[in-house]
């Protein structure tokens, strides 16, 4: 757990004069000075109502998010290699609301008038603002894979966003016999999560070795010819799963260009491949209501400032987290909550009318291929010429020849990385 | 007499044409970005360190140190190679400002007893008033997390990790694994 109790909170704020029960600053209505919605409450959307009221208690900060709980997709390839349960990846609103008083709406934005500077919800609700933070994620490009869509996802899923979709496949997993054929289709760049199709090929084969599956085999079927920690990741295949994981790339047929779902068959240009278990991650694009609210490209994803993230297209609008485009960086967890600092940072700025800070940004991304061998990425970023680049000289990938010790302690992080950025943003 | 105009000079000219102080971001800007891994404003779950509250000097020596490569690291020399000097001072400033708190752990009580003892023996002269005492080289040992504290203890025993302060690794090489992780409970019991 976290060290930051409720106590020790109170204890950190301080200095506040009027405070009310909680240690947060009491503001009548009327007394805030600016109102921020924020659209999605994931690692980003979150990130950036915390990090707002923490720049300045007399903004207002409504968060939309249409789920109860926030489930992290980072870290559920554990939930399907059998190591953690769906319920620790999972995190309530309640502590944003209590601790930095955000106030949670749990209900769907539909359309934004930017305007007028309205959102509206499914339930019938408006929500004026003076800044807007949409922060969706991705959806998935419907059908650009022949007969992949939402019904497709109830037989072969993708489980790309955690929760149901993660205990389908999983029961899918245990379901299956030893000697059985699992496909993942990995999708073309840019998606969410780059080395996330070949974490979970690592961690299913640890559930089936575990399990006296070992004779199984998985395909991964890429529309790619590289990807992300790519050599590291071939070691740590061979070291732990030798002969398990076998990777296909565009260039040698990989492409999965159609699905037959019910017959859990996929079909690349020269190959028919049938599965006894097929996840598809399909191609990707801004979450739908970015789209909607005309906020993306004509390749799906959100044009920004990269140093505001306010959308290059509509005023008083920002886009952070896999739905934007920021530069060299990674959609990521992390990256997410990083750009959501960035953008709070700059809102707070421009609601006062000053200049928006200098930014900073960072990532790291953890993969685990064993429960004791752990890889990651990592990369510092910073703003040249309106673009984010990553810091040349710095950052990089685990070496090859890292110690059995070093890539024990590597996962032990990325365990404990998970831990510390979900208290980041929930706690 | 001509020498000390003309450098006079020079020193005029010099200091007219001072370049602007490079701008930089902020420490909160930098530290924030750290709370992902390390926690918000420096506070972490374990076994990631606590570093709110640190000394400025020793921060800002250890980031050096991982930079640099004399501290080996499994991460932490990508990611310091990240920052610039100043950027450096920075972090360190911001999470030197920050409030140290020991967070509840549950620990082994007879570990933290044998753990008093060999801290008594071996370590109170530089880790004075049980841990508590921290100045530019030493850090605060008293409340971190048991976990980090069994980590870097772990990582001067091994050969392969060349830690940079010779004197710790000459002191721990004494201890076995038990007394080390005596040693870890004892800490992360002092408050």
């Amino acid at each position: 757990m976290n060290t930051l109790s409720r106590r020790n909170f109170l204890a950190l704020l301080g200095g506040a004069a009027a405070t009310g029960l909680l240690g947060f600053p009491v503001t009548s209505p009327g007394a805030y000075k600016a109102r921020v919605v924020v659209v999605g409450g994931g690692y980003g959307g979150a990130t950036a109502a915390k990090y707002l009221r923490l720049a300045d208690p007399r903004i207002e900060v409504i968060l939309i998010e249409k789920d109860q709980k926030f489930i992290s997709c980072a870290l559920s390839n554990e939930v399907l290699a059998g190591e953690r349960t769906l319920a620790s990846l999972s995190f309530g609103y309640e502590p944003l609301t209590a601790f930095y008083g955000v106030s949670v709406v749990h209900d769907e934005v539909t359309q934004i008038d930017p305007i007028r500077r309205v959102a509206f919800t499914r339930s019938g609700q408006e929500y004026g603002f003076d800044r807007l933070i949409v922060a969706p994620g991705v959806t998935f490009k419907w059908n650009e894979i022949e007969g992949y869509d939402d019904a497709a996802a109830q037989l072969c899923p993708h489980a790309w966003y955690a929760g149901e979709q993660t205990l389908l496949l999983r029961r899918q997993l245990e379901a299956m016999p030893d000697g059985g054929k699992i496909y993942i289709a990995a999708p073309p760049n840019p998606y969410k999560c780059p080395p996330g199709p070949y974490e979970r090929a690592a961690l299913i084969a640890h559930y089936l070795k575990q399990h006296g599956k070992g004779r199984s085999k998985i395909i991964i079927l890429d529309s790619k010819d590289s990807f992300a920690k790519q050599a590291l990741f071939e070691e740590g295949w061979e070291r732990y799963y030798p002969g398990m994981i076998n990777w296909i790339p565009a260039s040698a047929d990989g492409r999965v260009l159609a699905v037959d779902a019910e017959k859990r068959t996929l079909y690349t240009e020269f190959e028919v491949h049938k599965g006894d278990v097929v996840n598809v991650i399909p191609p990707q694009k801004a979450g739908h209501i970015a789209e909607e609210a005309g906020l993306t490209d004509g390749q799906g994803w959100c044009p920004i400032d990269q140093q505001t993230f306010e959308s290059k297209i509509r005023e008083n609008v920002h886009v952070i987290g896999d739905a934007c485009i920021a530069g060299k960086m990674p959609k990521s967890g992390y990256s997410a909550n990083s750009q959501a600092k960035v953008c709070a940072a700059a809102i707070g700025a421009l609601i006062d009318g000053a200049a928006p800070p200098l930014p900073s940004y960072i990532n790291t991304c953890y993969s685990i291929i064993a429960p004791d061998y752990g890889i990651s990425v990592a990369a510092v970023y910073r703003l040249e010429n309106g673009e984010i680049v990553a810091v040349e000289g710095a950052g990089g990938t685990s070496p090859l020849d890292a110690s059995v010790w070093e890539r024990k302690m590597e996962a032990t992080y990325a365990r404990s990385w998970f831990d510390n950025i979900t208290a980041d943003i929930f706690e | 007499m001509r020498s000390r105009r003309l450098w006079s000079l020079v020193l005029t000219l010099g200091l007219l044409n001072l370049p602007t102080v490079c701008a930089q971001p902020s420490h909160r800007m930098l530290g924030d970005a750290c709370a992902g891994c390390h926690g918000t404003r420096g506070h972490s779950a374990s076994p990631m360190p606590i570093i709110a509250g640190l000394p400025e000097a020793y921060l800002r020596q250890t980031l050096r140190d991982y930079k640099s490569g004399k501290r080996p690291s499994t991460i932490m020399g990508r990611v310091a190679s990240g920052y610039d000097d100043a950027e450096i001072d920075a972090l360190a400033a911001f999470f030197a400002s920050q409030v140290w708190i020991s967070p509840h752990q549950e620990l082994d009580p007879k570990l933290v007893k044998s753990g008093k003892r060999i801290h008594r023996d071996g370590c109170s002269a530089c880790h004075k008033d049980n841990g508590r005492f921290q100045d530019d080289t030493v850090p605060r040992l008293a409340g971190q997390w048991r976990g980090y504290l069994e980590i870097v203890l772990e990582e001067y025993l091994l050969r392969e990790r060349r830690m940079p302060h010779l004197f710790m690794s000459i002191a721990i090489s004494q201890l076995d694994e038990d007394e080390l992780r005596a040693l870890a409970s004892f800490y992360a019991s002092q408050r």
